[in-house]
């Protein structure tokens, strides 16, 4: 039997001690061990839904009225509807219901979502996040509601894969939204955090290793829980990480999926009108979102042979315009180093957490969780390149 | 044995293609998108059924050639992983997929072993021979998973036919 799969208090509690990271992290990951052996998902029917909204809603917001609601698609981690609310006064706008499946293909806290979705509005276009019920009071499991934005994550009839991996812009799209994509990151990273309300999230010590090695931790634990096919590379890796770990010099928000799909834009003008997908952010290193959308696997190479970040800028320009915009400088050995780090997490999510969620039947998308795996040797692939070019310093 | 899985797999293909999939809702997006990946599953179904155990068995052959190099030198826990996994390694595999991951298990073992004890000569010549398995083993791995279409570099990959050895191109 897989013991992974029905695991003990003690396994849980020397997990805990072996990895120590943020607290809100290992409030998640020790809540999703905690519901391992319980039942597989189940669909819920848009009625049920329908019905939670509205008692939630005649708690939240007294007089207000649920309609039209529907499944959305896409969303790989977490369940999404869309609704309608009439509020009390006669405004109607139309809201997404985020909802944990018993367990996601990243396992995240609503409360970080939320509280960094509403701290970043005003910095960036997010989407109005009124409401959490970070526990599952009202939703049965942690949920968030937000309000829908008008927008594509890709031009109708262009290409890409599920979840807008190697989404293609056209030449036209390319320079429109280029450089807003840049500026977004920019503005991301500049953000005054220390202002803001986040007290869900841990400081790291600025000049410091000690965040970094958090980061290790929250994802060698989570290989730790969730892998199912042994890989040595992947331990190997999360030595190197330890033993070649740089100091944090400037602490900001590392939204920490910052690429094409996980924006909106108005296709008539090009604008775009929200940045989403805030579940993994935290506070950390700039290079690590940097290194993050620098990835092989969300561009292309053109004719010439140049990289296109996500499919919008070329990587030169993606950098120069970067650090431009904020004044950071670019170290290009941390960007190698956050890049080994980041191509090993890719790995974890879709070849550990992903498959684990399918050998329980825990996640409404595990066909897609199934489909995806199969990047997972394309991260290992690129990971083995980053190890050789952050090892040769090239 | 009759019908047999190609049989089978290409009427299960068929019928979500022409009957099931047309009659899904257009206002379910999601249920459009998961037998959109049913189908597409079904298809590489299809093309690696009855190759799966000829792959399972190339990707052990490489651990136990893997382990054949190792010769371990450091502490108790370092000799110990060491010896599990010559163990494992000498051991006739009833199923490739199954003797791959103990193998795979056992590997990592000894990597996480030498971490704590193990020589440094040692360590660096286990970390040099993991990260050249890791290599063959992601060829491999993108070359059987190609279809999913997330590889933007697919020239340089065999065919699966060419990795097991069906095929003279």
């Amino acid at each position: 039997m897989d013991s992974k799969q029905h695991p003990t208090r003690e396994w849980i509690d020397a997990l805990r001690l072996r990895y120590p990271t943020e607290r809100t992290i290992d409030q998640a990951l020790t809540r999703k061990l905690e519901a391992r052996s319980g039942p597989p998902y189940v669909p819920s029917p848009v009625s049920e839904i329908a019905g939670k909204l509205e008692r939630f809603f005649a708690h939240a917001m007294p007089g207000a009225r649920v309609s039209q609601v529907a499944p959305l698609g896409g969303g790989a981690s977490k369940e999404q509807f869309s609704f309608t609310l009439a509020e009390p006064d006669g405004t109607e706008a139309r809201h997404v219901l985020r909802r944990e499946p018993p367990e996601s293909v990243v396992e995240t806290h609503r409360l970080r979502e939320f509280q960094m979705m509403r701290a970043m509005a005003g910095t960036v276009p997010v989407p109005d996040a009124p409401w959490v019920d970070a526990e599952g009071q009202w939703f049965d499991r942690p949920a968030m509601i937000s309000r829908f934005v008008e927008g594509v994550t890709k031009a109708p009839g262009s290409g890409g894969n599920v979840t807008g991996l190697g989404t293609g812009f056209s030449p036209e799209l390319q320079d429109a939204l280029g450089g807003q994509f840049v500026d977004l990151l920019a503005r991301i990273h500049q953000f005054d955090w220390q202002s803001a309300d986040l007290d869900a999230f841990d400081r790291p010590e600025a000049g410091s290793t000690a965040g970094v090695h958090q980061v290790i931790n929250w994802w060698e634990r989570i290989w730790e829980e969730d892998s199912y096919e042994p890989m040595p590379i992947i331990r190997y890796t999360a030595q190197w990480l330890r033993a070649n770990a740089p100091p944090i010099e400037r602490v900001v928000v590392v939204h920490h999926d910052f690429r094409a799909g996980n924006f909106l834009f108005d296709p008539d003008t090009a604008q775009v009108t929200a940045v989403l997908d805030w579940e993994l952010a935290h506070l950390g290193d700039y290079h690590e979102d940097l290194a993050w959308t620098l990835q092989e696997g969300y561009g292309y190479r053109d004719a010439q042979g140049r990289f296109i970040v996500c499919g919008l800028i070329e990587q030169a320009e993606f950098l120069d315009r970067y650090a431009r915009a904020t004044g950071f400088p670019v170290d290009p050995r941390k960007i190698a180093y956050y890049s080994v780090m980041n191509t090993w997490k890719s790995a974890i999510i879709v070849l550990a957490t992903g498959i684990r969620c399918v050998i329980g039947g825990k996640s409404h998308q595990d066909i897609l969780l199934t489909w995806l795996a199969g990047f997972g040797h394309v991260c290992v692939d690129t990971l083995l390149q980053h190890l050789e070019r952050a090892e040769n310093g090239s | 044995m009759n019908p047999g899985f190609e049989v089978r797999l290409s009427s299960m293909r068929r019928a979500l293609a022409t009957v099931i999939m047309p009659a899904i809702d257009p206002g379910n997006p999601l249920a459009q998108e998961q037998a959109g990946l049913m189908l597409a599953h079904i298809g590489m179904l299809e093309t690696q059924w009855d190759k799966l155990e000829d792959y399972a068995r190339l990707c052990v052959q490489d651990l136990i050639e893997v382990s054949g190099r190792i010769d371990a030198a450091g502490g108790p826990e370092t000799l110990a992983a060491a010896a599990g996994l010559a163990t494992l390694a000498g051991t006739s595999p009833v199923r490739g997929e199954v003797a791959y991951r103990a193998l795979s298990e056992a590997l990592e073992g000894l990597v996480r072993a030498v971490d704590r004890d193990g020589d440094a000569d040692f360590r660096r010549a286990l970390h040099r021979e993991v990260l050249l398995h890791a290599n063959r083993q992601a060829a491999r791995d993108r070359a059987w998973f190609a279809a999913c279409g997330f590889d933007v570099n697919t020239a340089d990959l065999p065919s699966i036919e060419k990795l097991i050895g069906r095929c003279d191109g």
